[in-house]
């Protein structure tokens, strides 16, 4: 009979609420400040509420909106998916760590990727006139494919994690039973769901917020509302009840999109090498074309950053200009990034067990405008006096926002962990810390890489909460490719982009190294 | 794991200490914030730190943010500022901060000579040099006989409508343009204006450097922007001319955007915040800034070397800033009721 070992440590419960206390005071306080100041303009004015109501005009941009996020999603889904199962066959040599590039694409702004595409387009148009095609350059069409181009590296760099992530030998014991193509629907896309429906909810999430690519193309989505009636008030409180349409459905998405997945129980990662399966011609065709525009978008990014940067002595300008502003990119993205991980965790422990109000706690930030939560963030670090125009304040922004995207990651990954081993380790724990740092974060380890590279690339791109909240005298990559975007220097803007890449590679080899250290070491879950 | 994240956050500490000593490493210093393009503000703001030996700590609006940016960041810290300075590129948002008491007077002996209907009430602001809105045209694309003569001819040259090109009238000068023909068509006027260029099927585009450019490559015909705009892309040797719109006998001219500047209530750092809006009131900074490209149109008489165009010629629209401030809230929302849909 095994009996179990005496714990020590504070009470679970006290604890669980302490940190529930701290997640909502760092990620979640800064938006009921906003939602307070909401409710009295309400009380002020009740016609404000209307606001929250789309209406006629409204309503149809918020139908525009919703269909085209939604298109979008299942696309970059769909797509990502079939494109990562091809790169997941990139096991060894060079290609297994090439195959990682695509994550490096995340950072680079929607609209970099739309100035790329528009050139791209317009090239092929001076070749196809002679041929009497021309290719639309404004409207829903290119509207939704530039969008679809510039999530996919997202969709497949998720959809690649999971397959990395597919215990190899269930899939070899399933095609001893069936054939490839049973195999590969029935086991292998079942196991990497969880990644894809994360992806395809951040994805619906992201597109709704963005009126930069629509703009670009002369289309008019329903953020653009949102910004223009901010423009025209100045009224945060205006810009947060009109934002509840968008809260709304960024929430209802991905909390019905993860409550409604199963767990895809698997003991670990396996070692082995991919399975090399054999796909009928039916899948090898879509295959094949996700893999052509993955390809495309990788290209046509790439070049057109390098053709228009000219040369390497431009980048090296490019950084010598913007040196400071490197080092305090990477220092926020890097923060951000490690302290994502706590509150992931916090965050996930709440949501697994499926409490409505913690996932619309959670997932709030993702749907709020950026500019609101810099505005927050200002209102409270001045009432408090804490961190007030310091260097922590873009961080805390950036926390904010990504701290939603690093919980479904997180989570997602967790759906695929046996329960029965975070059970065990709770009874055979020796103290709290112990079953954590030996059992449960080791288990976890490759869901918060995950979600780390994720926060990593979205703060290195993010702008609106970074404008407003940046210590006088500090900046970032992204506010000078804006600034410079406007002046129209586009050889120093690509020259940029290209070092946000850069900076993403270094950072995605220097943890790749950091985990074949650790797996050298033999240090996984006991 | 739990290592890892403690060697991490330990760097991220060593990180920001190192910001928080690089900052304080100089005891005079002055936070300016500027919607002025970083590429001409930058090089000026560094000439006065290697002058004065003040320490300028900037922070540079963007486009992007669709001037929700700065403006709200000071509005924000109102009471307890964080900013000196503002400089802004045009006058609207700085009468904004002025109606939201987040300046305060400072009568600089640099702003002698420029005339009393660029300066503020009580010398809240000063204005120091002027961009004008300017029709671009790209002339591979456009014979002399189709260029417009009035703006409110603008569809009805023979250029395809869709052809023609507008930023977002909700947003940027675009918008201060819009509220000025307000104050001097009327709205109704202005409001039927618009409608007609929407239903002609104007192309309307995210912003006046995006006009620029797909003129410059041809992509659209002619299109309104900003003479800094239209500079660049004339600097690049693109195919284009800059057209002043209104200039005849007895029409109403284009509208001249003054740049403003303006000390911050309560600024933390008043004495070096009013150095340098000494410094960038100066008819040196102003010739400058001519002589960049940033600007093209001085509010006094100042030497510069190098001009893109006569600015004696181009004949402004007589009208009162505070009016047009007065429009903008009501024009931003028609113009988003008539082309956001």
């Amino acid at each position: 009979m095994t009996t179990r070992p005496a714990t020590r440590g504070v009470d679970p419960r006290f604890l669980s609420a302490l940190l529930s206390i701290a997640w909502i005071a760092v990620v979640f306080s800064p938006i009921i400040l906003l939602g307070v100041e909401a409710i009295k303009a309400t009380i002020a004015a009740p016609s404000i509420l209307m606001l929250a109501l789309p209406t006629a005009r409204r309503l149809g941009l918020l139908v525009n909106s919703l269909g085209l996020s939604t298109l979008v999603s299942l696309s970059s889904v769909v797509v990502g998916a079939l494109a990562g199962s091809v790169l997941w066959r990139w096991d060894t040599g060079v290609l297994s760590r090439l195959r990682w590039l695509i994550l490096a694409l995340v950072p680079v702004p929607p609209y970099i990727h739309a100035l790329s595409w528009m050139t791209a387009l317009n090239w092929l148009n001076s070749v196809l006139t002679g041929l009497g095609v021309t290719l639309p350059t404004t409207g829903w069409a290119p509207t939704f494919f530039v969008e679809f181009m510039t999530y996919l590296p997202l969709g497949v760099g998720l959809a690649l994690i999971g397959y990395t992530g597919i215990d190899a030998s269930l899939v070899e014991v399933a095609r001893l039973h069936r054939p490839d193509s049973d195999t590969f629907l029935r086991v292998v896309l079942p196991l990497i769901t969880p990644a894809m429906v994360a992806a395809g909810g951040l994805i619906f999430t992201f597109t709704l917020a963005d009126y930069s690519v629509p703009a670009l193309f002369s289309v008019n989505v329903y953020s653009l509302e949102i910004f223009s009636d901010f423009s025209a008030t100045n009224q945060a409180s205006r810009a947060l009840v009109l934002s509840v349409p968008i809260l709304l459905a960024s929430i209802m998405v991905l909390w019905f999109s993860q409550k409604s997945l199963k767990s895809t129980v698997q003991i670990n990662a396996s070692s082995r090498p991919s399975p090399k399966l054999n796909y009928p011609l039916w899948i090898r065709v879509p295959q094949c074309i996700a893999a052509i525009l993955t390809g495309s978008q990788v290209l046509v990014l790439l070049l057109s950053l390098i053709i228009t940067t000219g040369g390497v002595s431009n980048i090296g300008y490019a950084v010598s200009m913007a040196t400071s502003d490197i080092w305090f990119t990477l220092f926020q993205a890097s923060a951000t990034a490690v302290l994502c991980v706590p509150l992931a965790l916090i965050a996930v422990d709440r949501l697994k067990n499926g409490s409505g109000l913690w996932w619309i706690i959670v997932l709030a930030p993702l749907g709020m405008p950026s500019p609101l939560i810099g505005i927050s963030i200002i209102k409270l670090t001045a009432y408090t006096d804490l961190l007030y125009g310091t260097w922590a304040t873009p961080v805390l922004g950036t926390l904010i926002r990504f701290t939603p995207v690093a919980s479904i990651v997180a989570l997602a990954q967790l759906k695929r962990i046996d329960p029965l081993l975070f059970d065990a380790a709770d009874l055979y724990k020796r103290s709290f810390a112990d079953a954590w740092t030996r059992v449960r974060l080791p288990l976890q380890a490759s869901g918060l890489a995950a979600a780390m590279a994720l926060v990593f690339a979205f703060t290195l791109g993010e702008l609106g909460a970074t404008l407003l909240t940046v210590p006088p005298g500090a900046s970032t990559v992204t506010i000078r490719i804006f600034n410079y975007l406007h002046y129209g220097s586009s050889d120093i803007v690509a020259g940029l982009c290209l070092v946000m890449v850069a900076v993403m590679i270094i950072a995605g080899l220097a943890g790749v190294a950091f985990i074949n250290l650790r797996a050298d070491s033999g240090r996984g879950p006991e | 794991m739990s290592k890892t994240i403690g060697v991490l956050l330990i760097a991220i500490t060593a990180a920001s200490s190192f910001y928080t000593l690089n900052a304080a490493e100089s005891k005079r210093v002055v936070v300016v914030y500027t919607s002025v393009d970083q590429v001409f503000s930058e090089p000026l703001l560094k000439r006065f730190e290697e002058s004065t030996g003040i320490r300028v700590l900037a922070v540079y609006d963007v486009e992007a943010t669709k001037t929700t940016g700065l403006v709200n960041r000071i509005i924000s810290e109102k009471e307890k500022p964080l900013c000196d300075v503002w400089w802004s590129g045009e006058f609207v948002q700085t009468i904004l901060l002025e109606k939201e008491e987040a300046l305060t007077p400072y009568q600089s002996a640099s702003a002698e000579g420029i005339p009393s209907q660029y300066i503020g009430a009580n010398w809240n602001w000063v204005g120091f040099g002027g961009r004008a809105r300017v029709l671009l045209v790209n002339t591979n694309l456009v014979s002399p006989g189709q260029i417009p003569h009035s703006l409110l001819d603008l569809t009805r040259i023979g250029v395809p409508a869709n052809k023609i090109g507008i930023a977002y009238p909700m947003f940027g000068t675009a918008a201060t343009h819009a509220a000025t023909l307000y104050a001097q068509l009327g709205p109704e006027k202005t409001k039927a204006f618009f409608t007609e260029l929407r239903d002609s099927g104007v192309t309307v585009v995210d912003g006046n450097s995006v006009v620029r450019d797909l003129v410059a490559n041809g992509q659209l015909a002619m299109g309104l922007t900003d003479t800094d705009d239209a500079i660049g892309a004339v600097s690049e040797g693109a195919p284009v001319s800059m057209v002043f719109l209104d200039q005849g006998e007895g029409e109403m001219g284009t509208l001249i955007i003054p740049n403003t500047v303006a000390l911050i209530r309560n600024a933390p750092h008043s004495t070096e915040a009013k150095i340098l809006i000494d410094y960038l009131l100066s008819s040196r900074v102003e010739s400058d800034l001519v002589e960049s490209g940033w600007f093209q149109i001085p509010l006094r008489s100042v030497a510069a070397k190098q001009s893109f165009f006569d600015a004696s010629s181009v004949r402004g629209i007589n009208v009162d800033y505070e009016t047009v401030y007065g429009y903008l809230e009501q024009v931003k929302k028609d113009l988003a009721e008539i082309f956001i849909r």
